[in-house]
């Protein structure tokens, strides 16, 4: 182990020979990048097989990698609302414009108080979680650790699949579990504008707790986020496939815009961390965004390929997973595409492009390294990279027979 | 005559060196000294040690010795001395010959006396070195090691496990060790057994429990002691804390861990961008003729656009593969790998104006120079 990480230091150069870019130039291209990446191959094999499948809601072995509750509502009930007091016969025709307009209201506040409850029951039992874990460091870099223990001593004892003491939901859940502190704020507005508060909240939708988001609040958000992809390093690279690049070598100022726009970093602290020109923290915090990224990627991927249990995801999971790692172009709602079969297919493919290129010869993946020997050291360099020179998109998914 | 003159001064010379030095030089200061008793837990302090020191220094090599320990001392008071000294060696790093004697005479006596550590200690030197010792000796000093083990005996349980290590009988070292920890759990020693534990943990590897152990030696021993721990832990963070790493790799060159030196470079210069500090790491690794760190320099230099250094770097390693026939092949590689940036160097030392050239231009009058382009050099 000591010689092999003298070695990499040796040669860590900025050129890494990772895998090569899926292509979705062409059928024929892409079929090629089918058969050389393994990755992509088995992903898609368990699509087709149907032991991976995209559902509105989930019960099973798949409760244990989706967490519904801390995420936000995919379609806004307005329409489901207003056409059960149409086709409603106890309710009067001349009262119906009134009625359908008090019971969204109804709906709305039902649901602002049902994911309030989940923000408190999330931050109270991932607090249970947190507990098994050492207290003087952050979870996701604890995790980060063991898996890449866990790894090389399944690798060199053949010991069989790798498996963490925490289940996806858990992790998921200790990550979301930040939003519990945006409640006392929304109470306060609640009591000083009372009813006008949906208003404020479509103004400033980052106020309200990230389950409580109404589809348009988050396409919002959705926007704000997308607009940092510029700061990315694997948008500034000369090269189609993205290089090494360490947190430290990227601009504080790009590093600042990225955590903003990804909620880890408020906007005080990032003028003060401009202004003093401290690189440590911020670095040290993509990083960890980076590696949290990687561990959720593991879990999902960890399911999806195991032969063993069929894995379904959540409509609300594969729309914050495309979000989080920035797969969708500006002005795409992901929502609207979610809930349709073709965008659906879209937002899963991309996924799985991202993954192939990403995952290919790591011991996840059935190959022989960790994601720290193929890729390098926290490489941010191939953070929310798609794993193809183009996003996917509904037109290409038709060209490519997929 | 000159000749004969020289010869006898050569005498002189050889006969004064072959003198031992007065005491008072060789020993360290009073100050470095009274710290040491007190890490140690001495009662008894440098006033009352530093007559015993001198007598016994001064009776060495002779005969029959002279010096007297006075009678109030316990065996685990000459021990205390032997340690005094035996850490001295550790904390300068570096060995003088006579006091490395004062210390074994001390051992012995310590031994003489009855002290159980010493005798193991003693034991275990004869055992270490069996073509230096009769079979008798060997015999004896198995027999009283048997014996101190049945007795348990902390410190013969160490050094079996230490015997073991040495000799790559891992799993045996850690049944020894963990016997060991069983007597002694927070004590320097038992640092420098968690040291070896996690050493062992690393090696297998059981990593998550290698952390636990190295964890602990660092809490338990001063770091003189296990700088391998420091190396071991900054390996074992390197790839999910970084910085962490970096600090306890930096803790290991502190003490001279020769190579930790280069991969504070590469750290520095590959993951955070800080040239100038990697460059200062590779040049203590060139010191000690790292091949590794005389690549990392030359990378350095070029990332810097410092073309004269990268040059200089780069005669060093040539000549440093003319030298070592190990070093041949990593140069040779070097080479193959960074040919364009030897050849950017070629290309930035040809624009450098020779010494000659300019003198030159010196002699040609000024009227001259005006006519032509100045810079034109």
């Amino acid at each position: 182990m000591i010689r092999l990480r003298c070695l990499r230091a040796h040669y860590s150069t900025n050129k890494i020979a990772g895998p090569s870019l899926i292509s979705l130039s062409s059928s024929k291209s892409y079929k090629e990048s089918l058969s050389a990446n393994s990755t992509l191959a088995q992903l898609v094999e368990a699509y087709r097989s149907g032991n991976l499948r995209v559902a509105e809601d989930v019960q099973g072995n798949s409760a244990e990698i989706n967490s519904n509750r801390s995420l936000p509502m995919t379609l806004f009930p307005k329409v489901q609302v207003f056409s059960d007091v149409m086709s409603d016969p106890k309710v009067g025709d001349w009262r119906k414009p009134m009625t359908k307009w008090f019971r969204l209201g109804k709906t709305v506040l039902k649901m602002y108080l049902n994911g309030i409850r989940d923000t408190w029951n999330v931050h109270k039992e991932s607090r249970e979680t947190l507990d098994k874990f050492a207290k003087h460091q952050p979870l996701v870099t604890q995790l980060y650790r063991d898996l890449e223990f866990r790894e090389i001593e399944s690798r060199i004892k053949s010991t069989g699949p790798v498996q963490l003491a925490i289940t996806r939901k858990e992790f998921q859940e200790v990550h979301r579990r930040k939003e519990f502190w945006k409640l006392p704020s929304f109470f306060v507005l609640f009591i000083l504008f009372e009813e006008a508060l949906p208003f404020i909240c479509y103004f400033i939708p980052s106020i309200v707790p990230w389950n409580c988001l109404t589809p348009g609040a988050f396409k919002k958000l959705s926007e704000v986020r997308i607009s940092s992809q510029k700061f990315l390093p694997c948008k500034s690279s000369e090269t189609p496939a993205p290089d090494y690049v360490s947190p430290y070598a990227m601009p504080l100022t790009n590093v600042t815009e990225l955590l903003r726009s990804f909620k880890l970093l408020p906007r005080w602290k990032s003028i003060i961390y401009n202004w003093f020109d401290n690189k440590v923290e911020p670095c040290e915090s993509l990083a960890q965004f980076h590696q949290y990224l990687v561990l959720d990627d593991w879990f999902l991927l960890q399911s999806m390929l195991s032969k063993e249990k069929q894995t379904t995801l959540t409509e609300k999971e594969l729309i914050n997973a495309i979000l989080e790692r920035q797969l969708y172009e500006p002005g795409e709602n992901l929502n609207s595409l979610a809930r349709e079969e073709a965008g659906r297919k879209v937002l899963l493919w991309r996924l799985f492009i991202y993954w192939a290129f990403r995952f290919q010869d790591t011991i996840v993946a059935g190959g022989s390294k960790t994601f720290s020997e193929v890729w390098g050291v926290n490489n941010v360099g191939i953070l929310n990279f798609p794993g193809s020179q183009k996003l996917l998109n509904k037109t290409s998914l038709d060209n490519l027979e997929i | 005559m000159s000749v004969v003159k020289s010869l006898c001064l050569k005498r002189a010379s050889s006969s004064i060196s072959m003198k031992k030095p007065p005491f008072y030089t060789v020993f360290p200061q009073k100050k470095l000294v009274n710290r040491i008793l007190f890490e140690l837990d001495s009662k008894l302090t440098l006033p009352k040690l530093y007559p015993v020191y001198e007598s016994i220094y001064c009776s060495l090599g002779k005969n029959e010795p002279e010096f007297l320990i006075p009678t109030s001392f316990r065996a685990s008071d000459v021990m205390i001395m032997k340690k005094v000294l035996e850490k001295l060696r550790h904390r300068t790093k570096s060995v003088n010959r006579n006091l490395v004697d004062l210390e074994n005479e001390l051992l012995e006596k310590a031994a003489e006396m009855g002290d159980s550590d010493a005798i193991a200690v003693l034991s275990f030197k004869v055992l270490k070195a069996p073509d230096k010792n009769s079979s008798e000796d060997i015999t004896h000093a198995k027999k009283l090691i048997k014996e101190l083990y049945q007795l348990r005996h902390a410190l013969t349980i160490k050094l079996t496990g230490d015997f073991a290590f040495k000799n790559m009988d891992f799993d045996n070292a850690g049944i020894y060790y963990n016997q060991f920890l069983a007597i002694e759990r927070d004590t320097y020693r038992a640092g420098e057994v968690y040291g070896k534990l996690g050493i062992i943990s690393f090696k297998k590897p059981n990593l998550i429990e290698a952390e636990r152990c190295l964890l602990a030696s660092i809490r338990l021993c001063p770091l003189e002691s296990i700088v391998q721990s420091y190396y071991h832990l900054a390996q074992i963070y390197m790839d999910s804390e970084p910085l962490k790493a970096r600090a306890l790799m930096e803790s290991a060159a502190s003490e001279g861990f020769k190579e930790s030196f280069r991969l504070l470079g590469f750290l520095e210069m590959n993951y955070f961008k800080n040239y100038n500090k990697s460059l200062e790491w590779f040049k203590l690794g060139m010191e000690l003729y790292d091949v590794e760190c005389f690549i990392g320099y030359f990378d350095c230099c070029v990332k810097l656009q410092a073309w004269r250094k990268a040059g200089n770097c780069l005669k060093s390693m040539q000549n440093l593969s003319r030298a070592s026939m190990s070093a041949e092949t990593a140069v040779q590689s070097f080479l193959s790998s960074r040919k364009a940036h030897i050849q950017k160097l070629e290309t930035y030392s040809n624009a450098v104006v020779s010494p000659h050239k300019l003198a030159d231009v010196a002699s040609v009058k000024d009227g001259e120079l005006q006519r032509e382009n100045r810079w034109k050099l």
